[in-house]
């Protein structure tokens, strides 16, 4: 009876993949922090610089930071390609096996998805309650979320795309510094996803979500009928 | 902690090229790679005199020579011949040390020292080897060498610091540099320019902290030849919209999610109230 009262939103290769994206992003972040601006960030890499220079003897005064950005970079770089690999291998499976949830709503018109962002936003920063209609027709992913991962998609495919380029062709000077550009812009729109994804799921309202997430999965039906009434619908339909 | 600090724009050294008075005879290369202890590199064939073509990881200071149909005439008594030939006019060339150089802007480790005689000085110990340099140049200076590591001229700081002239300077036999103090430097540039001399580098973009600390003086027909293909007269590329983009989005994400957090704990707050009320009105 309890089973049947819990729905798993996140299956255990959806919190796999996230659980890596995470560490993989985290890790991207922090090393691409230190190699955007040094004289901002420079405190995050002394941790990192300052044992591998004592080992190899270098000079204090400047081998904690060459020996920190070095080490990031070498993150950087190995990280990277692992993160783009991992993205493209699940994302490709998603797609074939018909599973790609979040770009369900995308369907819906454009004005009932816009009037859908302007309810939720209400909701979510002003706590007003959803209209009656919105409320049924929220899917696995409402349309803020989708509207997150499309930043997300091409913030990805520019940071991918541009250090791909950056570490395997031989480009010249001003190619080079066209890919930076990119990078950087790329690492803005993931940014900017980061912070909305980090407000919808610490939200009072979608705490629930992220206890699934890391935890076995599942929410309780009753939660998953008031936020993604659409989906809970179509999955006891199919049951 | 990494901090970069450039001298003031009158503070410092500076260098006048006057173009008008080199003949090519390449001395400051030599110079600027024995002093410096580079390796030779071998001749390459190209179609001016400039060997090696272009800058080099071992080879930090170039003239180049750019060359230019000419019609000469030879006046005889009898007659008048012309002949189609080739003006060839040499451009000692290296790093021009910017007075606020994009590229020690740009260098994620702090390896390229800034001195307090403006010498932009990539620091070989400190250099990673990513490059970011070159990008941020406007004048594609730094070169990658074999150990991965980037280099270029250093004004002979060492040769500066111990009263020296530097090395290209000091061997030069027609005086085609000046090497003397920054606000003397302007004053010498000025004048050359009140006598109709073009200058390149005291007036530039912002990128490059609006002038070089390398200027270079040419009458107006050889400056009109070889500044356009030398020099840009807007010393930025998109390195400069990278720091744009970069001085408006560190604060700018960092004040939304400072906001992001602070509407967060509203919303906890709020949720909260809503429970308690909820509960007591049970």
């Amino acid at each position: 009876m309890a089973e049947r009262e819990e729905l798993e939103v996140a299956s255990v290769g959806y919190r796999l993949a996230h659980w890596l994206n995470l560490i993989l992003f985290l890790a991207l972040l922090i090393t691409g922090l230190v190699l955007l601006e040094i004289e901002v960030f420079s405190f995050i890499i002394y941790p990192l610089g300052a044992p591998v220079a004592t080992l190899l003897g270098l000079d204090p005064g400047t081998g904690y930071v060459t020996a920190g950005v070095q080490i990031a970079r070498l993150i950087h770089r190995l990280a990277g390609p692992l993160w783009g690999f991992i993205i493209v291998v699940y994302v490709s499976y998603l797609l074939v096996s018909g599973k790609l949830e979040i770009l369900r709503v995308l369907r819906k018109p454009v004005g009932q998805q816009l009037r859908e962002a302007v309810a939720l936003l209400n909701h979510y920063l002003l706590g007003r309650e959803l209209p009656g209609d919105v409320k049924k027709g929220l899917d696995r992913h409402n349309i803020l979320a989708t509207y997150l991962t499309l930043l997300l998609a091409l913030g990805v495919l520019l940071v991918g795309l541009s250090g791909i380029a950056m570490v395997y062709l031989n480009l010249t000077p001003s190619q080079h510094r066209l890919m930076l550009l990119l990078h950087d812009i790329g690492f803005y729109l993931t940014v900017i996803f980061l912070i909305g994804h980090v407000f919808a799921v610490f939200h009072p309202s979608n705490v629930v979500l992220l206890k699934a997430m890391f935890g076995d999965g599942k929410v309780p039906l009753s939660w998953a009928r008031e936020h993604m009434s659409a989906y809970v619908e179509r999955v006891l339909s199919r049951r | 902690m990494v901090k970069l600090k450039f001298p003031g724009k009158d503070e410092g050294v500076a260098v006048i090229v006057d173009l008008d008075n080199c003949i090519g005879c390449r001395a400051c290369q030599i110079a600027c790679q024995e002093w410096n202890g580079r390796k030779a590199l071998n001749t390459t064939f190209s179609p001016t005199f400039t060997n090696p073509p272009d800058l080099h990881a071992d080879a930090w200071k170039i003239v180049f020579f750019h060359e230019f149909p000419a019609t000469k005439a030879l006046k005889f008594a009898e007659a008048e011949i012309t002949i189609n030939t080739v003006n060839v006019i040499p451009v000692p060339y290296n790093c021009l040390h910017c007075a606020e150089a994009p590229c020690a802007r740009a260098c994620p480790v702090g390896a390229i020292k800034v001195t307090s005689e403006g010498a932009v000085v990539i620091e070989p110990d400190e250099c990673i080897g990513c490059g970011f340099c070159l990008s941020a140049c406007p004048y594609d200076v730094p070169r990658r060498g074999s150990d991965g590591k980037y280099y270029k001229c250093t004004f002979c700081v060492d040769r500066i610091q111990e009263g020296l002239r530097p090395a290209c300077v000091d061997v030069c036999p027609t005086n085609v540099f000046t090497f003397t103090s920054m606000r003397e430097a302007t004053r010498v540039a000025e004048e050359l320019r009140a006598r109709g001399k073009k200058v390149y580098g005291l007036s530039l973009d912002g990128y490059v902290g609006g002038r070089v600390r390398w200027m270079f003086a040419a009458s107006e027909d050889k400056a009109s030849k070889v500044f356009q293909a030398m020099f840009p007269e807007t010393p930025r590329n998109s390195n400069a919209l990278r720091e744009v983009l970069e001085g408006l989005a560190i604060p700018g994400l960092s004040l939304v999610s400072v906001l992001t957090l602070a509407v967060l704990a509203i919303t906890w707050w709020r949720a909260r109230r809503t429970a308690s009320k909820s509960e007591g009105a049970m």
